[in-house]
Order: C-alpha cells, then structure tokens, then sequence
C-alpha cells in the first residue's frame, strides 16, 4: 500500500528514475537525436485518444495528465493519473490502437518516440531495454494492487483511496497538509474511485467532518495522510 | 517486432507472443551457453509456485499447464488474471522484495524458474528476450485497463458472464457439445474472478443455465452458446442510445 500511496518514495524521485536518465542521455546524443521529438501540450490537449491509431509514445518529463477510458453512458473512468517520469501510450506498445486516452490538466512537456523509433533505440540501447522492462512491470503491478482495491474495498475506502493516490501524484506538500489542485472535482472523484456521485460527495463531507481533509474553493487538503492509510490498512487490507 | 499496424485481435496477439516467449525461453534452456541459468521445475494441481509475502527470487516462464495469479486479503481472495503455456509470472514483483501476489498451479505444471541476477545477464546478452518481456508487460497493461473498464461497466451478471469467457479463452477445451471448462469453476473461484460474491455466482449461473447458454454438470461448465454471452455483454455496454463510445466492439476480439 506504501507503494502507491507514499509521497517520498525513492524510486518516485525524477532524478533517480535510472530510465528517465538513460533517455535524456540518450536524447542529447547526435546518433540519435532524432529519433526522440520534444513535445509540449497545453493544458486540456490529449496526448492520446481511445481507439485511435496508435502513433508513437511518451515519456513525461513535466506536466499532470489523466489517462481515463469510456465507461457505460458516455462517462470516463479514470484508470490513473501521471507526472513526470511516467510513461503514456505503452500499454499499446503491440497494438493497433490506443486503448485509453491521457488528458493533460496542466501543460506537459514530454518525449515523444514513435514506435518504429523505438524499436531502434531498444535494439542499440541494451540497458534502455532493460530499464524499460523494469519500468513497465511496476506499472503492472500498480493495475494489479488497483484491481484488487477495486474489487475488496467499499465505496467509502475507495475514495480515501482514490484521495491518496491523487495526492502521490499531484499533491503538493504545505503546511496546512498535502494540497491537491488537480482532478479534484467530485466527478473525477468519483471516476477514480468507481462510486457514484452522490456517494461520493457525501463521503468527502463525511471525511472532512472528521477531520482528515480540508475542502476549500477549488482545492483539497490532505491533513492526517496517515491516519487516512490507516483507515484502509483497518478495514479491509492488512499490508501490501 | 511490431504489430502496430497489424489487425490481430488481443486474444491472437496475446496467443502468439506466448508462443513466441516459449520458442525463445525453450532454445535458451537448451543452449549450453544458458542452459545453467535455468532450472526445470514440476507442479501438482494446486502446488504453489510463488508464495504471495515471500521474497523474491526470480521469474518462472510457464512452459506446460494452467496457472492462476491471485492475492488473499483477510481470507477474500482476487483472482488477477489467469495463466498457461507462454506466460511469465513473478515479472510485476521483479523491482520489488516480496512477491505480491501467490501463483497456484490449476493442473499439472512445468516452468522454468530464472533467478533476478541470471535473468539480468540473460537480458543484456539477448535483447530479443527483452523486445519479447516489453510485449508481454505491455499486453498486460491492456488487459488490467481492460479489466477496470468492465468492473465498473458490467453488472454482476456481466461479471460472471466475462469471467466464464475468460476462462474459456485460457482453458476451455472444445468438445461437441461446446467448449468444455474444467479449470477454476468452482463458484468461489468464479466469485474471486468475477469480483463478486458466492450466492451471487450460484444464482446467476442457474438464470444463464436456464437460457441454455451453458450446461452445468459435475466439476465442469460447458458453454454451449458463446455467441449469447458475447451479446449479453455487448447490451451492458450500449446503455444509452446515443453512446458515441464503441467501447465494446472490441468484445469479440477479446475472448
């Protein structure tokens, strides 16, 4: 549970992702300079679109995107959000088609490889293959934890879990507690968190009642992170 | 390498790879250069090849049987995905110290077992293998995405409905009365793939049995009406008329 919710994790640092590192090396060099493009998207651009043909890769260097895919009545779901040093588009890697769609919430710069590009760097580049390997079987094992969550957790857990989540990816540390600017809106929420609106705004005036989170115009704050993770490690999970 | 602009479906891109991780995996415990970094290992139906908490070791390539990966959690248990020939297991917990999930054999079960550091050096020395683990991790990312769409798409009825095509698609054996499922049919098993409960499983099996898209005997399901579940999945995702989502089109492709 650490894993996903820790605000300081080592391996969460930017400047100790060993891949992120390797590509900005590999990005700087003349042999291969042009296989990586740099792209920048405003804020509300998409990256990638569901059940578009797939075009090429990213790997955020800057920025907050929602990667989410359609659910029953024109709805999303929001599958996770990421920021730098997370990868888009590479669960399509051997598809046709993107199968979700990444939304920026604020502006995002980014490594853009397109998939022929990338075949040529993982063949020149041993150990960039390897570190890609790694990279990619943590993201599997984030699904599988999340699989889980979704399936044991109660509505009212998942929302705290939703909550620590959003905050381990775009939470900013203050002194009023771990403020949240982005994919707060209770829609969002309640995306994330696979609950319903209703539900979900009654339980986040539920957990501020309690004290645990601060609800102000426009932003959230996580007071008791702690105490939030505790909730869960109570209820239904013991440790992860 | 890449299928990018190939037409296959999920369910043929995810049976050739696997074939493609045997072949490879298979030439590499043979050849004298590698052979040593592999060791062969046997499994009896219901043997645990990985112990969910344990530390963690290596990865195990499953070249013979049928497998489930699954965590316990206060006694409820979730079935993750399932597993045969071709796949690779121990791979999402390679970064990490403890195994996060167990892995049970579902009959009888060889795989290789690679241990962290030989996997390592085997990976430097074959790029090919690291191209064939890229594709794997990646089809497993569609697959969880997958999944979480339809937990909050289907009903339970969907669920239930999903998890016997899932089966089927890993498992099911065709016979002339339809495809015969014999593997992880137990209604708690169902329940723990379906992410619902046991009753729920119990009851909804007998309304589908009812239907007669499936016949129920004993220790064995067999889908008598594929085509039938498929539909019943594809009603839950057009809920509303003017959907511009065609999220489910892709159903066939995937069981």
């Amino acid at each position: 549970m650490d894993v996903l919710y820790n605000l300081e994790k080592k391996n969460y640092k930017f400047n100790s992702n060993a891949l992120f590192k390797r590509l900005l090396k590999i990005a700087k060099n003349k042999n291969t300079i042009t296989l990586i493009e740099s792209k920048v998207i405003d804020k509300g651009g998409f990256l990638v679109r569901e059940n578009q043909l797939v075009t090429g890769f990213y790997f955020i260097l800057k920025g907050k995107i929602k990667v989410y895919n359609s659910a029953a009545n024109n709805k999303s779901q929001i599958l996770k959000l990421a920021t730098k040093g997370d990868l888009i588009g590479l669960s399509a890697f051997n598809s046709s088609y993107y199968g979700a769609s990444a939304k920026a919430e604020e502006k995002v710069e980014a490594y853009f490889i397109k998939p022929k590009n990338l075949e040529i760097l993982l063949s020149k580049y041993n150990d960039f293959a390897l570190l890609l390997v790694k990279a990619l079987a943590v993201k599997v094992r984030n699904y599988e934890i999340r699989q889980k969550h979704l399936s044991l957790l109660s509505a009212t857990e998942r929302i705290i879990d939703a909550l620590l989540l959003i905050s381990n990816k775009f939470g900013k540390k203050t002194t009023e507690g771990i403020l949240i600017e982005h994919c707060i809106s209770r829609k969002d929420i309640a995306s994330f968190s696979s609950v319903s609106l209703e539900n979900t705004i009654r339980t986040l005036s539920k957990l501020q009642k309690m004290n645990f989170i601060d609800i102000e115009p426009k932003v959230i704050f996580i007071k008791n992170k702690p105490a939030l993770v505790n909730l869960l490690k109570k209820s239904s999970l013991t440790t992860i | 390498m890449f299928n990018q602009y190939s037409k296959h479906s999920f369910k043929e891109l995810n049976a050739k790879l696997k074939k493609s991780i045997t072949n490879n995996v298979k030439l590499l415990a043979q050849n004298s250069k590698t052979k040593h970094l592999f060791y062969t290992n046997y499994y009896y139906k219901d043997d645990i090849l990985v112990e969910q908490g344990k530390e963690v070791d290596g990865i195990y390539f499953i070249i013979k049987g049928k497998i489930k990966i699954f965590n316990v959690e206060n006694l409820k248990s979730t079935i993750l995905r399932l597993g045969s020939t071709g796949d690779i297991v121990g791979l999402s917990s390679l970064n990490f110290e403890y195994y996060w999930t167990s892995i049970a054999a579902l009959d009888n079960v060889e795989a290789y077992f690679i241990s962290r550091k030989n996997l390592k050096n085997i990976l430097k020395d074959k790029p090919k293998l690291a191209f064939l683990l890229i594709n794997y991790l990646s089809l497993n990312l569609q697959y969880f995405e997958l999944r979480h769409k339809h937990n909050s798409l289907f009903s339970a009825k969907g669920k239930i409905t999903e998890a016997l095509l899932l089966i089927a698609n890993e498992f099911g054996k065709n016979t002339e009365q339809g495809i015969e499922l014999m593997e992880c049919v137990q209604r708690k098993e169902l329940a723990a793939l379906a992410n619902t409960t046991y009753e729920t499983v119990i009851r909804v099996l007998k309304k589908i049995e009812l239907k007669g898209a499936i016949k129920i005997e004993n220790h064995k399901i067999i889908i008598k009406d594929k085509e039938y579940l498929l539909k019943s999945l594809k009603k839950q995702c057009n809920l509303s008329e003017d959907s511009k989502s065609n999220a489910c089109s892709y159903l066939d492709l995937l069981y």
